[in-house]
């Protein structure tokens, strides 16, 4: 990149090319989706027989390729779309530079050097000053004499502008380079091998293709997307932007479209359904623990996306930061009249476990809300958009267990930041919106529910096997008191921990001792002197307890530690009909605007 | 499917109730709301079974059974009385009964409204 090179490019050439790719990225999704459905067929058919499958692995094959072309052309668009938009800005500084020399009769050398004529005139002598050629500063400061200050002061007027219009160009060139540098690096991954055989390795390579188009774009990005804005601002943006331009953020930034509050929920997942299959050949290339963890829970909701389910799947997150990020939607919560918004706790994480287990937990609220309500749509998501501590029942029933607050501060505000999405892509504007925290999780949405505003657009909030919610009343979660409700089953040990200032008296000895002789533990802990009701937990006061002023609804007991081994199965009944129906019933109810329906249970 | 009035849908469920009891079901829970009532029951061999009317009149039974070893299941064999409708969206209920649909109260006294 050069000045001669800057002042020829024509940006739109680099956005036509872009759109370019961008249609050949259709064509191919649309070629793959033709593919696949007589792949389909063939498997229907149930041919047997060498012909027939080497025709079926062909097909696969084919379907493979077309794949991988729609994504990495759709990720060359977008690295052409951000290159042809940011070079905009430092051509056209170059090209008002160069009308300005050579409106004053200035010559401009290829090397950015500005050669002005006599001008001004000597004090002693009465002739003009001569003239003379400057280099230009681009604002890079480097080793070695710094920039030529000398003519500020000269006589010769034309000195001075020579030096402003040199400076200009000399800035505007570096920009570009910058620019270019950067986009250069990027586009220059996105090369496939002659002879396209799409093998694992080039999937694994795909994900981090993703992240440096991203990264290369950033500017670009950040300049087109109100990212520090408000999810609703983010939706008012979404809206402002042609089909042609959305396909574009689609194809060229998937990992972001997919993961940002505010854009439409049937966009999301498309993004995130592309998102999976990179995160999958990304970790299957990695053979760490933590990796193999992550990909069995990837690969579980993988499984259930495409068998399809019921009611609909919408996977409006997912990403391996941390212990793994997964947000699935059970109905599309843009246009059902019901959400609701499931905060998982202790143990939850991208896993094996979480697409039967975490997942289904919210599947089956849906359902129930179904049969509470038939006609009213229900929207049943479960986010897991934080790291969840991953203290296990051993760790309770040792009573070595310690828990902090800062995985529930760290979350809260990103899930404050999910539910304004919510809110902003609602088709109609006004769903009935319920916060659900289970376990830990009750912590996370406790504390989201206290920050300034509530929760964005909750109406009720449920809480279930809540060790606390770091606030001592229900007034101070901001939907009102009477629309807090919670479920504490009385063997879930979990809602029936000391608070700090008693596991020092003693109080947890007891629990051990509980554990190895008597038939079952009481419910609530013994009072002291930092807690002198007895019902405070971990997290501030027991949401069960008659002084938090919450409206406590029935579940079942459940097992005893004892019955259950250790399994503290109790803390995990609250959404599973099949465990305790009592309480997905009544947690449906209140999901469904009907919580004057439930049934009430007297409070600790 | 019957439509159940609300001023029937306790009654029905004392039917259930009655019939329930008789087979040595016992009770876990009660929901006694009029207009979507539900009632929560366990088997001597452990199923827990639960009735809810749902706000269209249309009846939900749920069936628990106890820990089993996860293997597959074959549909059911018996035929229904009216059209079938597993695996499809389940309708508002649409037959007319005389007794069931009738939109007052049954005079004499039932199990859910004497105690």
């Amino acid at each position: 990149m050069d000045l001669k090179k800057l002042q020829a490019i024509n940006p739109s050439e680099y956005a036509d090319a872009a759109d370019g790719y961008r249609a050949i990225s259709d064509m191919a999704d649309a070629a793959k989706g033709r593919i696949d459905k007589q792949i389909t067929k063939a498997m229907q058919q149930a041919n047997e027989g060498e012909a027939a499958n080497a025709a079926r692995q062909q097909l696969t094959k084919l379907s493979q390729n077309f794949h991988y072309t729609q994504t990495e052309c759709g990720l060359i668009s977008g690295a052409l779309t951000g290159f042809s938009s940011e070079i905009a800005a430092p051509r056209r500084r170059l090209l008002e530079a160069l009308d300005d020399a050579k409106a004053l009769s200035y010559t401009v050398h290829a090397n950015g050097g500005v050669t002005y004529p006599a001008g001004g005139e000597n004090e002693q002598t009465g002739e003009k000053i001569v003239g003379g050629t400057v280099t230009g500063f681009n604002g890079i400061y480097s080793r070695g004499p710094g920039p030529d200050m000398t003519g500020l002061r000269s006589p010769n007027p034309n000195r001075a502008k020579a030096q402003d219009i040199a400076d200009r160009v000399a800035h505007a060139v570096q920009e570009a380079k910058e620019i270019d540098d950067r986009y250069s690096t990027a586009l220059g991954k996105l090369k496939a091998a002659p002879g396209l055989a799409v093998d694992t390795k080039m999937w694994a390579d795909v994900a981090s293709d993703v992240d440096a188009v991203s990264s290369a774009a950033t500017p670009y990005l950040l300049d087109n997307i109100p990212m520090d804005k408000s999810p609703a601002d983010i939706t008012k943006w979404w809206n402002s932007l042609s089909d042609e331009q959305r396909d574009e953020y689609k194809r060229g930034f998937p990992e972001l479209i997919g993961n940002l509050d505010g854009i439409p929920a049937v966009v999301r997942d498309e993004a995130n359904r592309e998102n999976i299959q990179t995160l999958i050949a990304k970790l299957e290339g990695q053979h760490d623990d933590d990796s193999q963890t992550k990909l069995d829970g990837l690969k579980g909701i993988q499984e259930k996306l495409l068998a399809g389910s019921d009611p609909p799947m919408y996977l409006l997150g997912i990403g391996d930061q941390g212990n793994g990020r997964a947000i699935v939607a059970y109905g599309n919560p843009d246009t059902a009249q019901n959400v609701s918004a499931y905060v998982p706790g202790l143990t939850a994480r991208l896993d094996g476990d979480f697409p039967g287990g975490t997942m289904k937990r919210a599947q089956d609220t849906a359902l129930t809300a179904r049969e509470v309500s038939p006609h009213s749509s229900t929207s049943s998501i479960v986010w897991l958009g934080y790291d969840a501590p991953q203290l296990s029942a051993r760790d309770f029933l040792s009573s070595r267990s310690v828990m902090f607050r800062d995985d529930a501060e760290a979350g809260a505000p990103d899930y404050n930041q999910f539910m304004a999405g919510i809110s902003a892509t609602h088709e109609n504007g006004d769903p009935h919106i319920t916060a659900i925290g289970h376990s830990y999780g009750s912590l996370t949405v406790g504390l989201a529910a206290q920050e300034k505003g509530g929760i964005p657009g909750a109406d009720d909030i449920i809480l279930v096997g809540s060790p606390g919610t770091g606030a001592n009343s229900a007034d101070q979660l901001n939907v009102g008191k009477g629309h807090v409700f919670v479920g504490a089953a009385d063997h879930d040990i979990v809602t029936g921990l000391p608070s700090k200032g008693q596991v020092g008296s003693g109080v947890a000895g007891g629990i051990l001792g509980s554990f190895a002789g008597a038939p079952e533990i009481g419910a609530a802990a013994g009072a002291s002197a930092g807690d002198p009701d007895g019902d405070d937990l971990w997290f501030g006061k027991d949401p069960s307890s008659k002084a938090f002023g919450a409206t406590r609804f029935a579940v079942s007991d459940g097992p005893t530690i004892l019955e259950d081994h250790g399994k503290m199965k109790a803390h995990s009944n609250y959404f599973n009909p099949a465990k305790d129906q009592m309480s997905a019933d009544n947690i449906a109810r209140i999901v469904v605007g009907k919580s004057d329906e439930i049934v009430q249970e007297q409070p600790r | 499917m019957t439509v159940i009035s609300e001023e029937r849908r306790g009654n029905f469920l004392g039917v259930v109730e009655r019939y329930w009891k008789s087979q040595g079901y016992s009770q876990i829970g009660m929901n006694r709301n009029a207009k979507s009532p539900a009632m929560y029951f366990q088997t001597p061999d452990e199923f827990n079974v639960r009735l809810l009317i749902g706000d269209n009149g249309q009846a939900f039974f749920e069936v628990a059974t106890p820990c089993v070893e996860k293997s597959s299941v074959s549909p059911p064999a018996s035929k229904t009385v009216g059209p079938n409708y597993a695996g499809k969206p389940i309708p508002d209920p649409n037959v007319h009964s005389d007794f069931w649909s009738a939109s007052t109260p049954i005079t004499s006294a039932s199990p859910t409204r004497s105690r």
